[in-house]
């Protein structure tokens, strides 16, 4: 069974998930803009 | 190489070994050794994971890609951030709570015993020899550049990395990648400095990247889809999830990495570091080979960077033609330059005819480059000196970086990015012979050969294993340099290997119904299909980034389908 501790944890690690997908989607965009102001 | 670097070179090599033997203490039990008693912290996992991705091959090679052919390089990375997630909600949790050794004994509590040593053989096949080419590469472009023993430099590179890993197990391993990784980011960000201090003091960093960009190098992200074409947006993001997917999750130099972390939050929050960092730091890297372009836009380049026929062309009879080509170098490179400078300058209306001006005397440049890799080619009967990357002769891209290093950088500064070519080559050779020990003596001798000793004696095994992978290692690696092609097969085996491993851990996952049968007959297809498609005519220009999905599809479905086959029919209950 889960602990309170365990599903704040959770929580977190999801946080963390969603985290790392948008700052990619960032990191190309940001890419994605360089190239085009600098070509 | 001038004293204060051998000094900084022996310095590191010498504080390495150091460093990593003073780990024996923490691994005189084997759970210590292959594991670190499950004690290591995340970021300290996490920048072991990335210090054994990122060999001398990536810090050498992958910049002179990006000065040859930009920045499309990167795209190869664009899965990586989704399987980090992917793997931390579901295979890291598995072999975490299992508490295994190795990612292949998951295998057999799944499956069967085949299944299991047959992964972890192929395992050690594809690294045995990657290994010794992460050495060599190196090895050999070094002893061209400074004109060393070849044999000696891959001993100065293998024998301390062999040497800490054998006593020092996977807490040396890791302690000393998270030193190699911090020198190695060091080393690059020193370069970058240098190369924008390089620039003429009238051209800004803007206006310099202007003229890459002009010149075809800040060619980051392509949106096309092309089977054919190795980096795209498209074959990074899919073909590169599954390669991300199987590199992380199924090989053991990686998957060892995280099952030593303290928790099983530690060892996710590992791989989501690397999610994090891994695409900025190849940016770093092939940001470094576009400014080490730009500064060769206003500082002479040599005509070829790579000097190993200087001698087999000046004794030929195309001496004189050589040489003549080199006059009209020097002469196109100053066109050039100046072409840069008045782009460089240009204000806006004017900016479209400056363009055109230094396109026409880069192609100029591009030209007699060409003229000279075909003497080359002639010369030697080196036939890939015909072929290019991007616009730079395919042999002449590993030398770029080197180059620029020994004959522009100062004294104390070369050999601290040499002894970053070596921190990178012993960080990503020290884990993969970790992995090669550790499967080696818990999938085959301690499961197949001993199976009933205690803990001392797997312990001297594990380091004799340690040594012996080493020694092959080394021996690969001289040989590689002697069969020179090796390299590309090594990559091409890696992707065919990589593809049908994930596939089996997919069926052990998602499919309740599939059996070791099905596992193990399901393996075998998707090895033979793409080793098929990797060298039929007809497919065999496909990019290798292709082959991980079909690998992981072909086991998937002829795994379940086997399985199905092979299950027993339940008997109807009489009434």
């Amino acid at each position: 069974m889960h602990s309170p501790e365990a599903g704040d944890e959770d929580a977190r690690m999801y946080r963390t998930y969603i985290l790392v997908l948008i700052t990619e989607f960032l990191v190309i965009t940001a890419l994605w803009l360089f190239e085009r102001a600098f070509s | 190489m001038r004293t204060l670097d051998w000094a900084v070179l022996v310095a590191y090599l010498v504080w390495i070994v150091y460093d990593g033997l003073r780990r024996t203490k923490a691994a005189e039990h084997i759970e210590g050794y292959f594991l670190a008693n499950r004690s290591l912290p995340w970021w300290a996992v996490g920048l072991s994971v990335m210090a054994t991705q990122l060999s001398a091959i990536t810090l050498v090679g992958t910049t002179g890609q990006a000065y040859a052919d930009g920045m499309r390089f990167v795209q190869f990375y664009f899965g990586l951030p989704i399987a980090m997630v992917i793997l931390s909600m579901t295979l890291v949790p598995f072999f975490y709570r299992a508490k295994v050794y190795t990612a292949y004994e998951y295998l057999e509590r799944r499956f069967d015993v085949k299944t299991r040593t047959l992964a972890s053989l192929l395992f050690l096949c594809s690294r045995t020899m990657s290994t010794g080419v992460i050495i060599s590469a190196p090895a050999v472009i070094l002893s061209i550049v400074f004109k060393w023993n070849l044999p000696l430099t891959i001993l100065a590179i293998g024998g301390p990395t062999v040497l800490y890993t054998m006593f020092g197990g996977v807490q040396a391993v890791t302690w000393t990648d998270v030193k190699q990784m911090v020198l190695v980011v060091g080393g690059l960000t020193c370069v970058v400095v240098a190369l924008i201090l390089g620039l003429p003091h009238d051209v800004s960093i803007g206006r310099a990247l202007h003229v890459a960009g002009t010149a075809g190098r800040l060619n980051a992200v392509d949106f096309h889809f092309d089977l054919q074409q190795p980096y795209t947006f498209w074959s990074g993001l899919l073909g590169g999830l599954f390669l991300q997917l199987s590199y992380f999750g199924c090989d053991q130099s990686q998957v060892q990495r995280y099952l030593s972390a303290k928790s099983l939050d530690q060892a996710r929050s590992s791989l989501l570091l690397t999610g994090f960092v891994k695409i900025p730091l190849q940016v770093l890297v092939v940001m470094t080979g576009v400014l080490v372009f730009v500064f060769y836009l206003f500082n002479q380049p040599p005509m070829l960077f790579n000097t190993e026929n200087t001698a087999a062309i000046d004794q030929s009879a195309r001496a004189g033609e050589y040489h003549a080509l080199e006059q009209r170098f020097s002469t196109a490179f100053e066109q050039r330059r100046d072409a840069a400078i008045a782009l460089a300058e240009a204000p806006e209306p004017d900016r479209a005819a400056a363009r055109d001006r230094f396109r026409t005397s880069n192609r100029d440049l591009v030209d007699i480059r060409r003229q000279a890799g075909d003497i080359v080619s002639d010369v030697t009967g080196k036939t890939e000196y015909r072929q290019a990357t991007g616009d730079t002769p395919k042999p002449d891209v590993n030398y770029v970086f080197p180059t620029f290093v020994t004959t522009r950088l100062p004294q104390g500064l070369v050999g601290l990015i040499i002894a970053a070519i070596f921190a990178a080559a012993m960080s990503a050779s020290a884990g993969e012979l970790s992995a090669t020990s550790t499967a080696t003596v818990i999938d085959v001798y301690r499961r197949l050969l001993r199976t009933d000793q205690s803990d001392r004696h797997y312990l001297i095994a594990s380091r004799f294993a340690t040594a012996l992978w080493g020694v092959v290692a080394c021996g690969v690696a001289y040989f590689a340099v002697q069969l020179g092609s090796l390299i590309e097969v090594v990559n091409r085996f890696g992707s065919i290997f990589y593809g049908s491993l994930l596939g089996v851990f997919v069926l052990a996952l998602v499919f309740k119904r599939a059996n070791g049968t099905g596992a193990f007959v399901g393996l075998l297809a998707g090895l033979a299909t793409v080793v098929t498609f990797a060298f039929h005519p007809r497919t065999r220009n496909v990019s290798y980034l292709w082959h991980n999905p079909l690998g992981v599809i072909v086991v998937v479905v002829v795994g379940a389908i086997v399985s199905v086959l092979t299950t027993p029919k339940r008997q109807p209950v009489k009434g």
